[in-house]
């Protein structure tokens, strides 16, 4: 199993990964119902949060790590708060079962989807409100996101469209047709210039959010891509591989210049790359790859 | 009185009376009114519902031919109707099918079995193909089908075999086994013939559209 250059040590499966804002600590969603809070540099673990025992399957930490979410059988979507472990919210509402979850930038909204519903619902958080009923197509959406300012909600399905939403009126502003096959993650650059899509065809588009046109594409990955995230400021993008035999196969996980589209580095996963998380000072990259470990890489080799 | 203007429910009871419509059982003229009704009423239940999965590509070929000549894995037909809850054939309906090779690999660069038919004058469809392979991560064989027709609702589903050793030889004890299937009835019977001196198998499916 490929170790990174550091490698912090959960004890079950770690499914999410995110960093606190100052990046002095890293949040770590585990297969075993409970959120662990590291110490990003020691790695050692300074709190643990617990959410329901049931199998909630469906689970969003947005950057930051401020917030938790997680659905499951019941079709209830619970919030809690990391930083004391309370939990915020009980959102009610879809009456199939939840995938994919995500949250805006600020926390104050949360997007959810549902395959059977065939819709997404956006839920205002500060109030527990569901805002929209979104209709979406008849795949069930494979990744959300929300710009960085929160005006846009994109959605990938899993009938190989794109969706964009005002999440302020709830209209649908674009359905994005070209792509034969589905993108699996979904993020937007944090300049909100781009909106990058990856999935089954290997290769990352970037999308220019005026026209929705795409202007860039990398390629290179040479395996399906699972899952995205850019740096702060926007240099680096770091996108993680899936075979598609087998979630249990080995990938790998590049960081792009963004700028130039060449690849600064590339490493070795276990497994599917279930999420990416850059430290806010760019300078190292937290890889979920499907083991009871978070590998930690240097974004340059060498440095 | 123009026999035109005659509801539905006076043409029965007129029926009752003359003694066209009769009971096989002793049976008031109310009673058999309301049962004769039930059965008019009685919608085909909508063919049940399963996720599209990863996979789907669009742009398929129109082909009703998946299999390749010497592609290894046992041949099979999948056939059935297409007609929307009320027994009515379905206009413009246009069925994608796509499902693993015998190795359990889906072509995503290609179109190796995938393809898209439509349903003839009376409503029926087939391929021919090959017994899909199992995929570690999901590990029952299976058919995916995306169903569009104007005036239905689009219907996304997915046919399984109960001749799979998945289901352990008894599918109505495993038909959930692993949250793989979510309706036991897509689990279908599987019919051995032979065609050419060689063993083939043949699996019936009708699909059963709601109106939009
Ligand atoms: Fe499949």
């Amino acid at each position: 199993m490929p170790d990174g250059d550091r490698v912090i040590r959960a004890g079950a499966e770690v499914r999410l990964v995110s960093f606190s804002t100052d990046g002095g600590t890293l949040a770590g969603a585990c297969r075993d119902s409970k959120v662990r809070i590291w110490d990003a540099r020691s790695g050692a673990l300074q709190r643990t949060v617990d959410w329901n025992p049931d199998d909630r399957r469906s689970l969003a930490l947005p950057p930051g790590a401020r917030l938790f979410a997680a659905a499951g059988p019941d079709k209830v979507i619970q919030v809690w708060d990391l930083r004391n472990g309370e939990l915020l919210h009980r959102l009610t509402g879809h009456t199939e079962l939840t995938g994919t979850l995500a949250f805006s930038a600020d926390g104050a909204m949360l997007a959810s989807s549902s395959a059977a519903e065939r819709d997404v619902r956006l839920w205002d958080l500060p109030s527990a409100k569901q805002r929209f009923v979104l209709a979406d197509g008849v795949g069930g959406a494979a990744s959300l996101a929300f710009s960085p300012k929160g005006d846009l909600l994109a959605g990938s399905n899993y009938d190989t469209n794109l969706r964009v939403w005002s999440t302020r009126t709830g209209e649908l502003l674009r359905t994005i047709e070209d792509l034969p096959v589905s993108m699996f993650a979904l993020v937007f650059s944090p300049d909100g210039a781009y909106l990058a899509s990856a999935g089954v065809d290997q290769t990352i588009y970037l999308w220019d959010t005026k026209h929705w046109t795409v202007r860039r594409r990398l390629t290179g990955q040479g395996q399906m891509i699972s899952c995205m995230a850019f740096s702060r400021d926007g240099s680096l993008l770091a996108t993680g591989g899936s075979d598609s035999n087998s979630n249990r196969n080995p990938t790998k996980v590049i960081f792009w210049d963004t700028a130039s589209g060449a690849v600064l580095r590339q490493v070795a996963a276990a497994h599917t790359v279930s999420s990416l998380a850059v430290a806010p000072d760019g300078g190292s990259v937290a890889v979920a790859d499907g083991q009871d470990s978070v590998q930690i890489w240097k974004a340059r080799a060498g440095r | 009185m123009n026999s035109e203007n005659l509801s539905r429910r006076e043409i029965v009871e007129k029926c009752i009376v003359r003694g066209l419509l009769v009971a096989a059982v002793p049976m008031s003229q109310t009673n058999l009114l309301a049962l004769w009704q039930k059965g008019e009423n009685q919608a085909i239940r909508p063919t049940p519902p399963e996720v599209l999965g990863p996979f789907y590509k669009k742009g398929a070929p129109d082909t009703p031919v998946l299999r390749g000549p010497g592609d290894p894995g046992f041949p099979l037909h999948v056939s059935g109707r297409v007609c929307n809850t009320r027994g009515d054939l379905v206009e413009g309906a246009r069925i994608d099918v796509w499902h693993a090779d015998y190795y359990g690999k889906y072509d995503v660069q290609g179109y190796r079995y995938r393809a898209k038919v439509s349903p003839d004058a009376r409503g029926e469809y087939a391929v021919e193909t090959i017994m899909p392979g199992h995929y570690p991560d999901r590990p029952a064989q299976h058919i995916h089908y995306l169903i569009s027709a104007p005036g239905h609702k689009t219907l996304v589903t997915q046919v399984y075999f109960a001749t799979d050793p998945y289901f352990e030889g008894n599918p109505d004890r495993n038909c959930h086994k692993g949250g793989i299937v979510q309706n036991r009835e897509s689990i279908r019977p599987v019919m051995l013939y032979e065609g050419s001196g060689a063993p083939r198998a043949a699996v019936a499916f009708d699909i059963v559209l709601e109106k939009a």
